[in-house]
């Protein structure tokens, strides 16, 4: 096999060694916000709204597909305490939004979309009168056939839904992004074995708990306007929505309180809600309160891009594997959202290629991905970021390569792995430097699964199975401007500020950040309190997305920090009267090394250097290496470090109701360096728990544009019973970059579960699932089809 | 939510008089788990004035032995079914299906009367009117039947005449298999209607002025086996694609009384009589069971994209069957 464990262990050991005198950092410390959040004391957007507010509403688009002939407001203007009624031509500024290109409009003018799409506003003094003047709008629509399928939107015959789109290539194709690496059609014809499969994946919910609400307050001087809402990239919101209000972004401010949740999709519901709002707000110059329900989010806000993946791999008969040939089609929705352009942000679509190899190190490589627009709700972010959609594809493949060679799919997997030096197919290099923990991974999840041991096989209906992927996914985002700013504040007491305009979702952020700053400084973890997302208060961390923030926010951090401390020491150094690089802090000390009586609280000498004019606040910045990526050749060093992981699952499948039961699911992630393992765990159990959702049962419905599970009513996700019992393992190969070795974990954990489950469900009946739920329909529709043709 | 009026009644006769001046405006809330999210939703054309709280009515929630079986009021709660001793020890697949409904917080307010009376769950029926406008239908009293031609993945393989909506109701399963009877009162006086005649293809045969009494249930044979089995899409939390309910009696090697009912498959619970038959008088080995399994989904006839409930339906049984011995 190649891998001896201890081998490895070593390895890691001497790795770690010059990170044994960390206080505070890699502790399993409690979360911050937990116990205000698990008493309900904790204040959401929603928490935030005052009697005083006039209530925001809006009709959206009865039909997916339509142009608007008439609208007629007259009704609902007349109704006592409706303040304002918009539409499209009362707007303040530019009619369209949107995080990449602003082609989704405040209020649709001549055409609806999908359903998501508003027509009329409506600002009342309470919910009541606001529903009732949406009734009293009266919209005349001329109906136009809506598009599902994107494979059939991206025929030159299709119905056009956008007519003029500032970016679509061609038709109702958004974009094409291509990769190309090595002479594919050589390979292919050399190929001793070529493994050839269409895949399915759908259109799915993040199914966020926290509704997307926002508060829209005027600001009397300024003219300008407040935006509370619970948003994933607060400077990007503000960006994106003056110019719709009509204001410069400095009389913007959004700020962003503890957030619900938003794996990916509040990043762009943020700019919905606030649109909204805001226009209200200035048109009434009072503050408005608008709030989605449930069934809008479901209908209104962005999804899981819905792929259709034909995947072809070479490979010769000793189990290399030569070359592959893909092309992706991503139903995008109505809007571009955060679906990728043609340059410079392929966003999306982009990671469908990037990832369309896995982890391999495979010579030759094309892969070809279109984003289609359709009548749906717009495709955006989610946790995963079009990686589980190819992950799910190639590593399919790779089981199928195994069992075609009647190889062990963990054998095949380990001649295959990029290794330190191995190029990935968008060529970059893989460093051992920056983490490359891979080949542990799975070494400890085949030692988990007890994987030598082989299954017992059970008789009767219940069939056992078990499946294994691995994968690599990427820290940060692919794009010019990736890296982070923060202020960092010594107060006079010597406790810390941070102000950073990331966001707190639930991913254990503000902990993560305390223990960065609190480490880096030398003081306690109750010392530090970081401030979260607001615009005026922190400068532009990025986005807090594509699990990039504990790495790349957090260097930011320890940049801040450092300066400051350098400042202290420095002064300390006159105080002390010692050289500045014999003074240290630790544990909320000042003292020269070595000499423990010179120790003064940290406190007393920033007091000091306060009054002699040291400035106690800095701003961190940080920037990987310049990220770099094609969209013609889809080569590049788009990030800057890569998280590593491995999956085994033992599934039991009744074969006569369909049912699937987890019955061992082993997850490794190399995270670099865990900065709180309780966070890494939890991360690592939240992915996998979608993973499993979106394997399993979540599916949105759409028929003709319209969606018929828009509630959790009819749209199951994974309750705490069909979560099955994880064995989680933190593998650390620290990034020579990261803060103290980190690499990001928010969303890797997602990728590698739906294909591990479907390689199970073939090993435990021999039948392939290449189409995401494995829904006891579907489970039941496929064993009879294959007893049908096997008869 | 459009708004209502919501008038507590102290009385069964104050209830009905209240509903019949109302003239058709009114509908029953007791729990209101299943009626407050159909108005949120306003999937109905119609919308009720009134809502008559019947929760204020004394003496109805009860669980009362006497010598022929077991009287259930209607205002008991799901979670006192699911935890009383008589149930659990004599009407052991009426608790079973009691404690698959919803969650904790549902049975701890949700009634037996109002999860006999709740509406289907069709995706097409249920479809909110907030954006786009209701789905109208059949059940509505306008058009076809949407599932029908449709997406009708949860629908019914047996029995939909016009509408292929199933009855969601899980406890009436179990009582179908008990032989219960539901005892009403209404502007027209009061009836017993055996649990098998409650419900119609088009929701249940209480009039609009008619409310449920009293559930009740005749002791079922002694020594009879029992078992509800439930299957879901999620575990819990979650209506159901097929349940089954089943009693066995068995006199020495030989079954003397076989009764079985499938619920989520039809416009209401349905007793699987052919394979009844087929037990009674025989020793229960996996033959004899499989084989009225098979019986019990003889009947059935799938719509285009809910054959797999067919299959499902049949394991259910012969696992149900199973159990009991």
């Amino acid at each position: 096999m190649g891998v001896i464990l201890e081998d490895l262990e070593q390895e890691v050991k001497a790795i770690h060694a010059d990170q044994n005198d960390l206080n505070v950092v890699g502790k399993r410390i409690k979360r911050i916000e937990a116990l205000a959040k698990a008493l309900g004391t904790a204040r959401y957007a929603a928490d935030l709204k005052r009697d005083d507010m006039l209530i925001g509403k809006a009709l959206f688009a009865k039909h997916p597909h339509a142009l608007i002939k008439k609208i007629d407001t007259s009704r609902a203007e007349e109704l006592e305490g409706v303040i304002a009624v918009m539409t499209a031509k009362d707007l303040p500024g530019r009619n369209g939004y949107g995080i990449l290109i602003p082609d989704k409009p405040v209020i649709a003018e001549k055409k609806v979309k999908y359903q998501g799409d508003p027509v009329a506003l409506v600002a009342a003094v309470n919910e009541e009168i606001a529903k009732k003047a949406l009734d009293l709008i009266e919209v005349e629509y001329a109906v136009l056939p809506a598009l599902d399928d994107p494979r059939e939107a991206m025929k030159d015959d299709a119905v056009l839904i956008h007519e003029n789109h500032p970016a679509a290539d061609k038709g109702n194709i958004l974009t094409e992004v291509s990769l190309t690496r090595g002479d594919v059609d050589k390979a292919f014809a050399e190929a001793d074995i070529i493994i050839e499969n269409l895949y399915e994946t759908p259109m799915v919910d993040h199914s966020y708990l926290e509704p997307d609400v926002c508060i829209a307050e005027p600001d009397p001087i300024t003219g300008g306007l407040l935006l509370i809402a619970p948003a994933q990239f607060v400077h990007a919101t503000k960006r994106s929505l003056a110019p719709v209000f009509n204001l410069p972004p400095n009389k913007v401010r959004v700020l962003s309180p503890v957030v619900g949740a938003g794996y990916g999709g509040k990043e762009d519901s943020c700019l919905d809600v606030c649109s909204i709002a805001g226009v209200l707000a200035l048109r009434t110059k009072k503050t408005v309160y608008f709030e989605l329900t449930r069934e809008e989010i479901f209908r209104n806000t962005g999804k899981r891009h819905a792929t259709y993946i034909k995947h072809r791999l070479a490979a010769t008969r000793e189990g290399k594997v030569t070359a592959i040939d893909v092309e992706t089609i991503l139903d995008k929705g109505a809007y571009v959202s955060m679906g990728g352009l043609r340059e410079p942000t392929h966003a999306v679509t982009q990671r469908t290629v990037m990832y369309a190899g896995g982890a391999y190190a495979i010579p030759n490589a094309r892969a070809k991905s279109y984003s289609v627009f359709t009548n749906h709700p717009y495709s955006c972010a989610m946790r995963g970021f079009g990686a589980p959609q190819a992950y799910f594809a190639v590593e399919s493949q790779m089981d199928e390569l195994a069992r075609k060679l009647e190889m062990d799919p963990i054998e095949l997997r380990l001649k295959n792995i990029v290794r330190d030096g191995d190029r990935t197919i968008f060529g970059q290099v893989m460093k051992k430097s920056r983490g490359l923990g891979l080949e542990e991974c799975i070494a400890k999840v085949k030692e988990r699964m007890e994987w030598e041991k082989p299954l017992e096989r059970t008789a009767g209906s219940r069939k056992r199975g078990r499946g294994f992927s691995t994968f690599l996914y990427g820290t940060g985002v692919p794009l010019p401007f990736e890296g982070a700013s923060c202020y960092a504040t010594f107060q006079t007491d010597g406790t810390v500020s941070i102000a950073v305009s990331s966001t707190e979702m639930g991913q254990g952020l503000l902990t993560a950040f305390t223990q960065i700053a609190a480490e880096t400084l030398g003081v306690d973890f109750d010392n530090v309190v970081v401030n979260i997302s607001d615009t005026d208060a922190s400068p532009d961390a990025g986005p807090t997305v594509a699990s990039r923030s504990t790495t790349v926010v957090g260097n930011a951090i320890i940049n801040g920090c450092t300066q400051l401390k350098n400042r202290i020491m420095d002064f300390a150094s006159r105080e002390l009267k010692a050289d500045s690089r014999d003074i240290d802090i630790k544990e909320g000390k000042v003292f020269i090394v070595g000499k423990p009586e010179t120790a003064v609280p940290l406190g007393s000498m920033v007091a000091k250097a306060f009054v002699n004019q040291v400035p106690l606040s800095a701003t961190g910045v940080w920037y990987p290496p310049r990220p770099t990526f094609s969209g013609e050749d889809g080569q590049g060093d788009p990030m800057h470090a890569y998280a590593f992981g491995a999956q085994g699952v033992e599934i039991e499948v009744d074969t006569e109701t369909g049912e699937i039961d987890i019955v061992k699911f082993v997850l490794a992630c190399d995270v670099g360096k865990a900065i709180n393992p309780v966070n890494v765990e939890q991360q690592m159990e939240g992915g996998a728990a979608m993973g499993i959702g979106w394997s399993l049962m979540e599916e949105i419905d759409m028929s003709n544009g319209v969606m018929k599970n828009d509630s959790f009513k009819n749209y199951p996700i994974p309750s705490i019973k069909d979560v099955p019992e994880m064995d989680l393992i933190i593998v650390e190969h620290p990034n020579e970059l990261g803060p103290f070795g980190a690499k990001g974990i928010g969303e890797p954990p997602t990728v590698p579960t739906a294909p591990a489950i479907r390689n199970a469900l073939y090993d435990a009946l021999g039948i392939k699932f290449n189409k995401i739920p494995f829904t006891p329909q579907r489970v039941i529709e496929e064993i009879k089809k294959y007893e049908n043709k096997n008869s | 939510m459009k708004s209502f009026q919501h008038v507590n009644v102290f009385s069964v006769e104050e209830a009905v008089s209240t509903l019949k001046d109302c003239k058709g405006s009114a509908r029953i809330i007791a729990g209101g788990t299943d009626i407050l999210a159909v108005l949120k939703d306003q999937i109905l054309p119609d919308y009720p004035e009134v809502l008559v709280n019947i929760k204020t009515i004394p003496g109805l929630e009860y669980i009362r032995e006497d010598s022929s079986g077991l009287k259930i009021g209607p205002l008991v709660k799901l979670a006192d079914l699911v935890s009383s001793p008589v149930v659990k020890e004599n009407l052991k697949v009426l608790a079973g299906a009691a404690q698959t409904v919803g969650t904790p917080q549902i049975r701890n307010v949700g009634t037996v009367g109002g999860n006999l009376c709740q509406d289907t769950r069709c995706w097409y029926y249920r479809y909110p009117h907030s954006i786009g406008g209701r789905l109208l239908c059949l059940r509505k009293g306008s058009g076809p039947c949407l599932a029908a031609t449709g997406d009708n993945r949860y629908h019914a393989i047996f029995g939909g005449r016009g509408c292929f909506a199933v009855c969601p109701s899980d406890i009436a399963v179990a009582l179908l298999a008990l032989g219960a009877e539901i005892k009403t009162t209404g502007a027209r006086g009061s009836r017993t209607i055996p649990v098998q005649d409650f419900f119609n293809p088009l929701g249940n045969a209480l009039e609009p002025e008619e409310m449920i009494l009293e559930i009740q249930v005749p002791n079922p044979p002694a020594e009879a086996k029992q078992q509800f089995l439930k299957y879901t899409i999620r575990k819990p939390i979650d209506f159901a694609i097929v349940s089954v309910a089943v009693l066995v009696v068995m006199e020495g090697e030989v079954c003397s009384e076989a009764r079985i009912a499938l619920g989520a498959v039809a416009p209401g619970p349905l007793r699987a009589t052919e394979a009844e038959g087929a037990l009674k008088g025989k020793r229960l080995d996996t033959t004899t069971l499989e084989e009225a399994a098979g019986l019990a989904v003889k009947e059935a006839k799938p719509l285009s994209m809910n054959g797999y409930k067919v299959e499902i339906a049949r394991a259910l049984v012969a696992r149900a069957l199973s159990a009991c011995l």
